[in-house]
């Protein structure tokens, strides 16, 4: 069990981290987080305002990500992993990771990392979406969950990700993550790496010497 | 999924807050002229894993190895750890002797060859995702190599 903060009654709240995305996941992704994203994809379309901008300033950058697809077509492949965070009966975030990149930081390079691929939250949390958000938490738990998954790998700790635009201070400012610059690859976005070091010294932070298991 | 020490609710506390107001979605930007995946690693890097690990397990060293293939050492090298380099056909051809590996898939591992098989792909780089450089193989490395060799011989 894990937790997120519910903005609303200012209390956290009991959450489930499942080392799978399953169906009942891909069915909430389609009947609950993806209506009122194409409703305000649509009335961005129809006012002529669907662009990069806009579909950034009110958070939709994952609506085209096509999730079910993605469901489908990695479940049977060994290097992908997913995750689903589930509180009160819905799915609040969901993300995909992969198993086989190595690190192209020069101090770590070829070593094995984990890479996250994918990482949304459901649209009721996204403060710039809706302006009562819900849930908060649920990227920091999944985020962890990564670096967590990468020391149970072997990889100590090393994660990599190309961050959209919203989220670059958070990685590298808040999770001192290396900036690698921007990824010509991978549409510009910039780059990030965390080192076994970095990791080791995110997750000791006031942590309990027992440590626990959620 | 292993049971491990994380950090308590306390850690999780204080992180949730510190970063509530930010944003942490990745993924593909929207509008992306380019191509939307982020680029695989070749399977050279599954190469060079399998004859890291082919090694150990007979307990060479890469001069010893290299003395026995005929090559230089730094050509050893190179393969266990470099993906970009690709290894000489002749060098792949001593490999796969020595080690008792099928040729053609060893050239498919080794970029010598294409491979459009995306089983053979993800059993290759998930075999290579899970090794380390530990001097004496572990049984679960153990268990691993002769797996993915067994893998490899059983190929149509």
């Amino acid at each position: 069990m894990t937790q997120l903060w519910n903005r609303q009654s200012q209390l956290f709240e009991p959450a489930e981290l499942f080392d799978r995305i399953h169906a009942a996941d891909v069915t909430c992704f389609q009947n609950h987080w993806l209506p009122p994203m194409q409703a305000k994809i649509d009335e961005l379309k129809l006012a002529g305002q669907y662009n990069r901008q806009t579909v950034s300033q009110w958070n939709l950058e994952d609506a085209h990500w096509g999730w079910p697809a993605k469901f489908q077509s990695r479940a049977g492949q060994l290097q992908w992993a997913s995750y689903a965070l589930r509180c009160s009966g819905m799915t609040q975030g969901l993300m995909f990771i992969n198993l086989v990149y190595r690190c192209r930081l020069p101090s770590q390079l070829n070593q094995h990392m984990l890479y996250v691929d994918l990482v949304s939250t459901a649209p009721w949390n996204r403060p710039r979406f809706t302006p009562n958000p819900l849930y908060g938490g649920v990227g920091m738990v999944l985020v962890t969950e990564a670096i967590l998954r990468s020391e149970d790998e072997g990889f100590d700790g090393r994660v990599g990700l190309h961050s959209l635009p919203g989220a670059e201070t958070l990685y590298r400012d808040k999770l001192g993550m290396d900036c690698l610059g921007p990824d010509p690859a991978y549409s510009g976005l910039l780059y990030f790496e965390m080192t076994p070091q970095r990791a080791a010294q995110l997750l000791a932070l006031l942590t309990s010497k027992t440590g626990g298991t959620v | 999924m292993t049971i491990r020490n994380r950090p308590d609710r306390q850690w999780y506390a204080r992180m949730i807050q510190d970063t509530l107001d930010d944003d942490f979605v990745i993924g593909p930007a929207p509008f992306s002229a380019s191509k939307a995946e982020a680029t695989e690693p070749p399977l050279t890097v599954a190469f060079g894993t399998l004859v890291r690990l082919a090694r150990r397990s007979k307990k060479l060293t890469v001069e010893q190895l290299a003395e026995k293939l005929s090559v230089d050492a730094e050509e050893i090298q190179q393969i266990e750890r470099d993906p970009s380099y690709h290894a000489r056909p002749r060098t792949i051809s001593n490999i796969a002797r020595f080690f008792d590996l099928p040729l053609t898939e060893l050239m498919k591992l080794a970029g010598a060859a294409v491979s459009n098989d995306d089983v053979f792909r993800t059993k290759a780089l998930k075999f290579a995702a899970h090794s380390d450089d530990m001097s004496i193989l572990t049984d679960e490395e153990q268990t691993m190599l002769r797996g993915f060799i067994r893998f490899l011989r059983e190929k149509p």
